[in-house]
């Protein structure tokens, strides 16, 4: 298990279990089998896994959606059933259900309100997080006119809304464009600055290098590895290089070098822009 | 309490049930109106009877959208809801009654509108209208060889009483209907009131109050050959005259508030235990044994059938709203139980 970064512990889960019932027959399904992570106060924690291996149902009980069946669940140093502690959480959950005839920033004033901050303080954090995750000119547009990626964005500025201390995204990057992925980065970049303890989750190994300490792979219900990105995505003997500066004609004998210290290429391609930068250039 | 989350919740429940609601209860008035000209047109001019319309249809178009709706707004707070609710500091009691608070108000708006809708649409009145102020024992003093029954009463202890108000039963051997006479006799005095009536239908028969003080003396007379008059029940009923049948509608207004603000409350906290359809039809049928059972909450059969004949319901008792609110205590409660220890799981 790699090191963890900081001193104290925002999220201490300890054989948590869960299990929901379902069908005719009432049948009992396992979604967590005993999870025992830890995540510092001021990391970023990716989580790792395949659809249905319980990630999101992780994320649920550490926001206090949910209730787990059996262990020992400890956030930001009490229970999720204390009002204090979820006053310091922020929750992307998965499917965006944000109650759809509302407008955004109407919206925004209702999850402040919930979250015990003023109609003031709501209107105008709201407004500087919709401007943030680049919707604000749909503040007054309905939710559900919304397409997948707006929605994921929404969802991201009413995760910040009260300036919690610990953030759970649960697959934030599903839907988002590439002008999204650049403001999760920052929105990211800015909670590590600020101390902010992160868990993101995804099925994606590209999702994991938005800059997360540590990775946890979780599958059938369990943490199976928990490591430095690098450590469990990158193979021993294999690099990624980024070259600039030279002429396509001269690939052939950069590739000829390599060969020539024992090594192959696994795939050139030209690098350099995104596609943020085709969307701002209009191509 | 939540005004964000009241204020959702009722735009989640107004717009269907004003909608459908309003669609039903307009097409009442209208065919009432269209019907006008007709010789079909005497039932919506008789003195209560579009009122009766208005407030039935109001009632069994938009109880059940309503309740519908409230349950599905309890079943989203454990669901699709949860997902951004449970996760916020807000108190769940809170969370729940801002919820049920929206879904009542959008009952209240309703129950308002179906109010001034039911007294724009009843017009003015021809007879004097009723309202149930008491109940008296029967003593059956005896029946004699002609057919002549007597009953002993004590006097009305509600000083506004003025109308004796019996229920009847017939059986057409001899006929279709009976004539019978009535008499009611205050037994010191000897002042008595007395009415030749047709008794064609199973409308209980009224008779009027004789002045004076003291116990009563009922006798009913058969004058010709006929149907068999019965009568079920060891009690009667004390009516008094109301000045103002608009009355009529405040105090079913009333009733309904009360009794859906209840309902309401049920259905939310059941909603947040199953299915919304399964908390609506166990709401329902609560709703429907309410419906033709007495006591403090119930007999709205009874109340629908005093607006259908142009009187007054009786005024809501003490016991009733206690009912009422110690049902919203216990739904709030198992509700709450609910949100708090997740229901689903």
């Amino acid at each position: 298990m790699a090191e963890v970064k900081t001193g104290a512990l925002a999220v201490r889960s300890t054989g948590i279990t869960k299990h929901y019932r379902a069908g005719l027959w009432w049948r009992r399904r396992e979604a967590l089998c005993g999870v025992d992570l830890e995540v510092s106060s001021g990391e970023t924690l990716g989580l790792a896994g395949p659809n249905g291996s319980g990630k999101s149902t992780w994320m649920r009980l550490v926001a206090g959606v949910e209730v787990q069946n059996d262990g020992e669940l400890e956030v930001l140093g009490g229970t999720t059933s204390d009002a204090e502690v979820r006053r310091r959480l922020g929750f992307l959950p998965e499917d965006a259900p944000f109650p759809q005839e509302l407008g955004a920033q109407a919206c925004l004033d209702l999850l402040g309100s919930l979250s015990g901050m003023s109609r003031d303080e709501a209107r105008d954090r709201g407004s500087a997080l919709l401007e943030r995750v680049g919707l604000a000119h749909e503040a007054g547009t309905a939710l559900g006119k919304f397409s997948r990626g707006m929605l994921r964005r929404f969802g991201l500025a009413q995760a910040w809304l009260h300036s919690p201390d610990l953030i759970l995204l649960d697959e934030p990057t599903a839907g988002l464009d590439a002008e999204g992925h650049d403001v999760l980065r920052g929105l990211l970049d800015e909670a590590r600055e600020a101390g902010t303890t992160v868990c993101l989750s995804s099925h994606l190994p590209g999702d994991f290098g938005v800059g997360c300490d540590r990775l946890a792979v979780m599958v059938g219900g369990r943490i199976v590895q928990v490591g430095a990105p690098d450590e469990l995505l990158g193979e021993p003997g294999s690099w990624s290089i980024g070259v600039k500066g030279l002429e396509e004609a001269r690939l052939g004998e950069l590739e000829e070098w390599l060969l020539a210290a024992g090594a192959s290429t696994t795939g050139v391609r030209p690098t350099g822009r995104d596609l943020s930068d085709l969307y701002r250039t209009g191509g | 309490m939540l005004t964000s989350l009241t204020s959702l919740a009722f735009r989640r429940t107004v717009w269907p049930t004003l909608l459908v609601g309003g669609l039903a209860v307009g097409w009442v008035l209208w065919s009432g109106r269209a019907a006008a000209g007709s010789e079909l047109a005497t039932w919506s001019h008789a003195p209560g009877v579009l009122r009766y319309a208005v407030w039935m249809t109001g009632i069994l178009v938009a109880g059940p959208l309503l309740i519908g709706r409230a349950a599905s707004i309890g079943h989203r707070l454990v669901g699709i809801d949860a997902a951004w609710c449970a996760s916020r500091p807000a108190s769940r009691l809170f969370v729940l009654g801002s919820s049920w608070a929206g879904a009542a108000l959008a009952a209240c708006v309703w129950v308002v509108l179906l109010a001034a809708t039911a007294e724009l649409g009843a017009g003015s009145e021809e007879s004097a209208a009723l309202q149930p102020i008491g109940s008296a024992e029967l003593t059956h003093l005896g029946t004699d060889e002609s057919g002549v029954v007597s009953w002993e009463l004590q006097a009305p202890r509600n000083e506004d009483a003025a109308v004796l108000r019996l229920p009847v039963g017939l059986i057409a051997t001899g006929g279709p209907s009976a004539r019978i006479r009535a008499r009611l006799t205050r037994t010191e005095s000897g002042e008595a009131v007395e009415r030749e009536l047709l008794v064609a239908t199973t409308r209980p028969i009224e008779i009027g109050l004789p002045p004076g003080e003291g116990p009563l003396q009922l006798v009913l007379e058969r004058l010709e050959d006929g149907a068999l008059v019965l009568v079920p029940a060891e009690r009667a009923e004390w009516w008094r005259v109301m000045e103002s049948p608009t009355s009529a509608s405040l105090l079913l207004a009333y009733l309904g508030i009360l009794v859906s603000a209840t309902l309401l409350a049920w259905a939310v906290a059941l909603g947040v235990w199953m299915r919304p359809a399964l908390a609506t039809a166990l709401v329902l049928a609560v709703s429907t044994a309410l419906w033709f059972s007495g006591g403090a909450l119930g007999g709205w059969g009874v109340v629908m059938e005093h607006i259908a004949g142009g009187n007054v319901p009786g005024s809501p008792t003490l016991l009733g709203s206690g009912l009422a609110l110690t049902g919203m205590v216990a739904a709030g409660s198992l509700g709450w139980w609910g949100l708090r220890w997740g229901a689903r799981t």
